[in-house]
């Protein structure tokens, strides 16, 4: 079972136009900000909005083939779809949520009620039949949604930010707990998320959607580790320079010089941790070999450390202690320098 | 029409479908014995349905004669009206259909003097044009088949009816008993009823959307009116009251088909 | 969330005007108290008259809601889902007889139903079916005026129902018919309620499109509002405040019962 998409679509400020393939069994995570058109991807794959143009074939079956006048139904494409309210039906009891899809296949009540008890069992929710949607926690109507999805056993599983609902403290557990169900389905599964941990926890791949384009994609830790936008830069909480590198050092826009520990040619990504950044009152001196004069723009409790954001030739953010703060006497609007040993930065291709 | 009319909500159901006619006023002569002082301002008048056309033409003709008065009429079945009066509507004249109910009102103190008996008025047997039932007398009412509107018993129309079905032995099978007589002749003139018991001028002033069977021994109803205690403009009433019983009255009633006093 | 304390300084240009609402509103129930002939309430209420009057305006204005359900859902459900061309055209016109008056219906309605009307002439020469001075024809004028008053109510509980619950469905592989009985219906089911007590309501208290249209005969279309206005025509003002505070009695019962105990529990 795959998933093969490209999906052209235009309505309002958004212009969407994604090309997708998940392999047999895989998950996507479907990563980006507010409006990139990462719930819009899934209501076109659920059939519930029509393409403009492309294709999405699911399985070898065509779904969707505007050209062809091909559009499947929502209820004939066997897609799965558990949304970030989960919208179970609130009038139902939590047994006729989930087998509510086998008996709209025609199964009799007694066998979709038998095949929904057996779901509940898998979810850990034993006992828990009688009871109203109203009367769940989060977590538990999260697997209620998962059941009744997965219990009429869909060619593609849609998850629509499936964690945001929860509240913090419960949260790595339902996480993981989804990840261990997503495991034991063979369809593919596409989960979209504005939430980086949650797309490198859940997802084998990771597609970064902005302004409806991909920007993006590939394994998690390979995003993670060489973001190719500032907003995947400010996800993984990495600095993010774009520059023209020839040999041991890269130009950057602004004019800026950066020296690199390898040599490099052509566009390029220039990224490190600001953790790696060392600030100090006047020009350093010593092996790290990028240095900049820059002015301090905000001050941010981030976790023990502060977040030192400083604006200049070179824009970047440094992690310094709160010790050095107080040393250093940071405040908004002054001076300071900042230094990357070139060993700390990593260079690749734009 | 023009003239403004106080049309009462509870009429309004009795008068929508009402072919309004008889409203040209212009073959009458003028009425004789004018009073010294002339009539003026408003005069409302609580009249009975089945005086609707025959006063509507009695007004114009006097409003005409009399530029500064204004004649307002508010019709409808006499023992509604006669309620009215006694609610305290403020109305000057009030003219209905049968003495009985006329007796009502001069015994609730709302009259001022003795009514006057100014026409009189006998029940047709209603039939749509073509008479395509087949209608031949009394009897045929009592068909079950044949769809009849009669006035409410209590209403003076109605109280007519059921004095005229007693005097013939007939017991009619009714299928609508209307509160207002103008009623009933629209729904013979509309089709939808097949015989109704209404007064002779109502059937005239449908015109040939209705056809009369002749019935004998047809009850007479005594028509009253009166000026009323509380009258806000009793001169004005007076001359209305005077053109009724007077000569103008007596020839547009007679034209409608009333008989005199 | 803790409820705040009422503010009693209440404006007098607002006061004023609203007590004199309120008397408008509720001088005239008052008054029908105060002038009721309570000694002869009894047997005014056990007359055979009045018991039948009461009898008919209950079944039909039961059977007029009930068919109201089953014709005036869909219709809400058209306007409020579907794309349909003409929506809002259509939209007015089923909810015209909100505003026109009732007697304006029975006028409509006889030239369409009337044995020689649009359709009652049809109905007559085909089937010998003719509406007018039946019972049906009182159910007719009941729907014809009150049941806009239950496409309204459904339709803003449709609006305002999330439409996503129908995406889930049709996910889920449920048909449209499945999604509307299961899911849509449950979900607005305190809209259609209020909507068919309104309805009900309405057409307990029809009268100028019955009286129009229907006739008045006792037992057969004259329901307690037409006995009424007989009453008071005929003289007989006792018996017309009696089947008033009546009408009142029934439906203020209903009113208050239904809110409080369906619609105000699941809002």
């Amino acid at each position: 079972m795959s998933l093969s998409a490209d999906l052209a679509f235009r309505r309002g400020d958004l212009d969407l136009r994604v090309a997708l393939d998940v392999a047999p069994g895989a998950v996507v995570a479907l990563l980006g900000p507010n409006g990139a058109g990462k719930s819009t991807t899934l209501e076109l794959l659920a059939g519930i909005l029509p393409l403009d143009d492309g294709r999405v074939e699911l399985d070898g079956v065509t779904l969707d083939d505007p050209a062809g006048g091909v559009h499947v139904r929502p209820r004939d494409r066997r897609v799965g779809m558990v949304v970030q309210d989960y919208l179970l039906f609130p009038k139902m009891s939590v047994l006729e949520n989930v087998a509510f899809g086998l008996r709209s296949r025609g199964l009799p009540r007694d066998r979709a009620r038998a095949e929904a008890r057996e779901w509940l069992g898998r979810m850990g929710l034993d006992g828990y039949e009688r009871r109203r949607p109203g009367e769940l926690s989060g977590g538990q109507a999260q697997r209620v949604a998962l059941a009744r999805a997965l219990i009429v056993e869909p060619r593609l599983l849609l998850l629509d930010e499936p964690l945001a609902a929860l509240d913090a403290g419960t949260r790595p557990a339902v996480r993981a707990e989804l990840r261990r169900h997503l495991a034991g389905y063979a369809g593919c599964t596409l989960v979209v998320t504005h939430d980086p941990l949650e797309a490198m926890v859940l997802g084998d791949r990771v597609v970064v959607l902005e302004g409806g384009r991909v920007v993006q994609q590939g394994a998690p830790a390979e995003v993670a580790r060489r973001p190719r936008t500032d907003y995947v830069a400010r996800l993984v909480g990495l600095n993010l320079l774009t520059g023209t590198a020839s040999g041991r050092t890269a130009e950057l826009p602004s004019g800026a010089v950066v020296a690199l520990a390898h040599e490099a040619r052509g566009p390029v990504h220039i990224a490190f941790p600001p953790v790696a950044v060392t600030l100090s009152p006047r020009r350093p001196e010593g092996s790290a070999r990028n240095a900049w004069p820059l002015v301090i723009a905000d001050l941010e409790a981030h976790g023990d450390l502060v977040r030192v954001t400083a604006d200049g030739a070179v824009p970047v953010l440094a992690d310094v202690t709160p010790l050095a703060v107080a040393d250093l006497g940071l405040e908004p609007g002054g001076q300071v320098w900042a230094s990357v040993k070139a060993t700390e930065i990593s260079v690749y291709p734009a | 029409m023009s003239r403004a009319r106080l049309t009462l909500a509870v009429t309004a159901a009795a008068l929508l479908a009402v072919a309004c006619g008889g409203d040209d006023g212009g073959s009458a002569a003028p009425p004789a014995g004018a009073p010294a002082t002339t009539p003026a301002g408003t005069v409302t008048v609580l009249a009975a349905a089945s005086l609707t056309e025959s006063f509507e033409t009695l007004a114009g003709q006097l409003e005409d004669e009399y530029p500064d008065l204004e004649i307002v009429y508010s019709f409808g079945p006499s023992s509604g009206l006669v309620e009215q009066v006694l609610a305290g509507a403020p109305a000057d004249v009030l003219a209905t259909a049968d003495t009985s109910t006329m007796d009502d009102a001069v015994a609730g103190g709302v009259v001022d003097g003795e009514p006057v008996i100014f026409a009189r008025n006998t029940l047709a047997l209603a039939v749509p044009a073509g008479n395509p039932d087949n209608v031949t007398g009394l009897a045929d009412l009592a068909n079950e088949d044949l769809r009849v509107a009669i006035c409410e018993p209590q209403v003076p129309c109605g109280g007519a009816a059921q004095r005229l079905l007693d005097a013939a032995g007939v017991t009619a099978a009714p299928d609508t008993l209307t509160t207002d007589v103008k009623e009933a002749a629209s729904l013979v003139a509309l089709g939808e009823a097949d015989a109704a018991l209404i007064y002779v001028t109502d059937a005239a002033a449908e015109g040939d959307a209705v056809e009369i069977i002749e019935v004998a021994d047809a009850v007479v109803n005594e028509y009253p009116v009166a000026v009323l205690a509380d009258a806000p403009n009793p001169e004005g009433a007076r001359a209305v009251v005077d053109a009724i019983t007077g000569e103008p009255g007596r020839t547009v009633l007679a034209e409608a088909g009333f008989l005199e006093p | 969330m803790s409820r705040r304390t009422a503010d009693l300084r209440v404006p007098a240009a607002l006061l004023i005007p609203a007590a004199l609402g309120v008397a408008i509103l509720v001088l005239p129930m008052a008054g029908l108290v105060a002038r009721a002939p309570w000694g002869d309430l009894p047997s005014i209420l056990a007359s055979d008259e009045v018991l039948t009057a009461l009898r008919l305006s209950l079944v039909t204005a039961t059977v007029s809601t009930g068919v109201a359900l089953v014709c005036g859902v869909p219709v809400a459900w058209l306007l409020a889902r579907t794309a349909l061309p003409g929506r809002s055209v259509l939209r007015g016109l089923v909810t015209v007889p909100l505003v026109l008056p009732p007697v304006v219906g029975g006028v409509a309605l006889l030239m369409v139903f009337g044995r020689r009307g649009l359709v009652g002439a049809w109905l007559y020469d085909t089937f010998g079916v003719s509406l007018p001075f039946t019972t049906e024809a009182v159910v007719l004028a009941q729907v014809f005026v009150a049941m806009p008053f239950l496409i309204v109510a459904v339709e803003g509980a449709l609006r305002t129902a999330d439409r996503r619950y129908d995406d889930v469905a049709a996910t889920l592989g449920a048909t449209p018919w499945t999604t509307f009985r299961r899911v849509t219906l449950p979900a607005v089911a305190p809209g259609v309620l209020a909507g068919a007590v309104l309805c009900w309501a309405r057409a307990l208290g029809e009268f100028g499109a019955t009286v129009t249209f229907a006739g008045s005969f006792p037992g057969t279309t004259r329901t307690l509002p037409l006995e009424a206005y007989v009453a008071i025509n005929a003289g007989d003002s006792d018996v017309a405040i009696v089947l008033s505070l009546l009408m009142i009695a029934v439906s203020v019962t209903i009113l208050v019962g239904l809110r409080d105990r369906w619609i105000g529990a699941s809002q």
